[in-house]
């Protein structure tokens, strides 16, 4: 019996060790390791370099001198950092997994705003819509004085069927209201198929909102063929006159669904550009541990011009300033519900 | 002449125990996977999962057909970084940084479906004092369908291949009690399915995430660009003429290149009750 506990012991033991000799060398974790698979990263599947004119060779030339092995947590952040900057891109980012380092964003937007000032759902709650009704943190409605209809989403994050559910319901209970504001303007993104899918829930007829490519292999030009997207009407769509307020906290999923709900004649977007940064991103690691992300895709608008970086700017133009919020004024709102009114 | 006619009877007994049987079987156990998916990450991962398994077997004189579902699940992460953070990057409203954090491991999900067909070879017999031995071989092949999914912050180790395999065992009989088998598979065509270049899953028809994952990411596969050596070897104790019960070891070593490379290596040990 002892004779058979050994074998199995030592059977387990070589088996376990195997898997360092059926397994490929990985990168050892050093700062130079993790300078290059993060360059290399970039520059396999990022997918903006020729639409924002960026030399990524040149970035390696003037940051890879920077790195050496002998240099600590921080320097390494520093220089991964400089090296991202110039890609001033939404999507692009480092986040460390050291308590001590934040994530780094490459836009400058996002780097120099913190926390959003200019929009507060308890605002309106408190001072506009006490019967706003809360589905969760991301998704509110109600009907404002003069029967305005207000459809708040914060993210697209939850499966399609779960919009299916909850529209089924909100538009049945605002479908008597003589105009809806759609309110995106802390949207941080989500699924492009949900955008497309709730589009079609305000969609009279199907037009094309954006085509789609993405990396598909290691050339900075090597890209999928090209891929329409068109919202299309869905369920009992709402066709009456719609405000949809955005700002430049409104991104990603929340920019494509700005793009589907413009190809609707009766719908007027209002606020403030939205952040410039539409396409998918991926995460990826680094040998130390450290995850970075990059978008993969060039988005273009049905006019085929690509907005990232710029964004999509409203038909008018109105911000509120952190003043307006703090003395409990949504100046942007009382916009939207005048030109329902 | 005597001895002529004892093998023809000890043939013919080999025979009759041999006829028709069927067996279902089923058991738990636990498996340690390891992979490298440079599609998504240059880390290496690892899992701890505990397994399931189910099957029938139908043996007859001449062939042997299977069905087994297994399947396993377990915590799955990056070797040497168990306790690595997701530190929250948000602020508070007066701009101070936000300091929670949640675990980054995930979980592997992984899950296989076969169904196999061997022809039985010319068969053994010997004896070693009293005891009786018999050997047998079986060649065939088999459909085996498998996934691997996992929930990481990086979409390390999606796959799933569906492949025609080839297959042999050669299991041994002692005294009627003691069951031995020894099995591999490997494939000789498959269909794999993996993310697309750029690891995402976006349709503008419509369709659903696991039906775009098929459309946009699956590819033909052949002996010369997919290997996937499936190993076992089991050992079974009749309880009874109806029950038995064993351990088994299974062992997988798994690479693909398409897009970028994944090799998987998975070792499994468990145990297992048979009900005839």
């Amino acid at each position: 019996m002892k004779q058979v506990y050994y074998i199995i012991t030592i059977a387990l033991t070589f088996l376990t060790s195997c898997q360092k000799v059926l397994l490929p060398e990985v990168s050892t974790n050093t700062p130079i390791t993790n300078f290059e698979e993060m360059w290399k990263g970039y520059d396999k599947y990022y997918g903006l370099f020729e639409t924002h004119h960026i030399n990524w060779d040149s970035l390696y030339q003037a940051n890879r001198p920077l790195v050496n092995n002998n240099m600590n947590e921080t320097q390494l952040y520093d220089v991964l950092c400089r090296l991202i900057k110039p890609l001033n891109d939404p999507h692009v980012f480092l986040q460390p997994t050291s308590q001590h380092l934040p994530r780094y964003e490459s836009s400058v937007f996002f780097r120099e705003n913190k926390v959003q000032q200019d929009f507060s759902i308890e605002l309106i709650k408190n001072n506009y819509l006490p019967q706003l009704i809360t589905i969760d943190d991301q998704l509110h409605f109600g009907v404002l004085p003069g029967n305005i209809g207000y459809l708040h989403f914060g993210e697209f994050g939850m499966p399609v069927s779960f919009y299916k559910m909850q529209l089924d319901k909100i538009l049945d209970s605002l479908k008597d209201t003589k105009g809806l504001i759609i309110d995106i303007r802390n949207h941080g993104g989500g699924d492009d198929e949900v955008s497309r899918y709730v589009a079609g829930r305000f969609a009279k007829e199907s037009k094309l909102f954006m085509t789609v490519r993405k990396r598909n292999g290691p050339k900075h030009t090597d890209f999928t063929d090209p891929q329409s997207w068109y919202v299309q009407p869905e369920g009992n769509p709402y066709t009456r006159p719609i405000v949809l307020m955005t700002t430049r906290w409104t991104t990603s999923a929340g920019e494509t669904f700005t793009w589907a709900m413009n190809t609707q004649s009766y719908v007027t977007q209002i606020g403030d550009t939205t952040a410039g940064g539409f396409t998918d991103l991926i995460s990826r690691e680094l040998p130390n541990g450290w995850l970075y992300f990059t978008g993969v895709g060039d988005y273009r608008n049905a006019e085929g011009k690509s907005e990232e970086g710029i964004g999509v700017a409203p038909v008018k133009r109105i911000v509120n300033t952190e003043e307006d919020i703090q003395n409990g004024k949504d100046e942007v709102l009382e916009e939207a519900m005048r030109m329902l009114n | 002449m005597k001895h002529v006619s004892m093998m023809i009877c000890v043939l013919f007994l080999h025979s009759f125990v041999k006829a028709q049987h069927s067996k279902f079987q089923a058991g738990i156990g636990y498996q340690r996977t390891w992979m490298v998916d440079k599609q998504a990450s240059p880390l290496k991962y690892q899992s701890s999962e505990k397994t399931f398994l189910i099957g029938y077997e139908h043996t007859g004189p001449n062939a042997k057909f299977t069905v087994k579902i297994d399947g396993g699940l377990g915590s799955f992460f990056p070797t040497g970084f168990a306790g690595r953070q997701f530190y929250d990057p948000g602020y508070n409203e007066d701009g101070s940084p936000k300091n929670d954090s949640f675990s980054m491991k995930g979980k592997l999900y992984n899950a296989r479906i076969k169904l196999g067909y061997m022809k039985a070879l010319p068969s053994g017999f010997s004896k070693i004092g009293k005891n009786n031995i018999y050997t047998d071989d079986y060649l065939g092949g088999s459909i085996n369908n498998q996934v691997f999914y996992s929930d990481n912050v990086v979409r390390t180790g999606w796959m799933n291949s569906t492949s025609l395999n080839a297959d042999y065992e050669h299991a041994i009989l002692f005294n009627t009690k003691h069951n031995v088998s020894i099995k591999l598979s490997i494939p000789l065509f498959a269909r794999n399915t993996r993310l697309p270049y750029h690891n995402t899953i976006s349709s503008g028809d419509g369709d659903s995430g696991v039906k775009t994952f098929f459309k946009q990411g699956s590819r033909f596969a052949s002996v010369f660009d997919f290997q996937n050596i499936h190993i076992s070897a089991s050992y079974e104790y009749a309880l009874s003429k109806k029950m038995g019960i064993g351990i088994q070891y299974s062992g997988q070593w798994l690479h693909y290149n398409r897009e970028e490379p994944i090799t998987l290596f998975q070792n499994n040990i468990g145990v297992i009750a048979s009900l005839k």
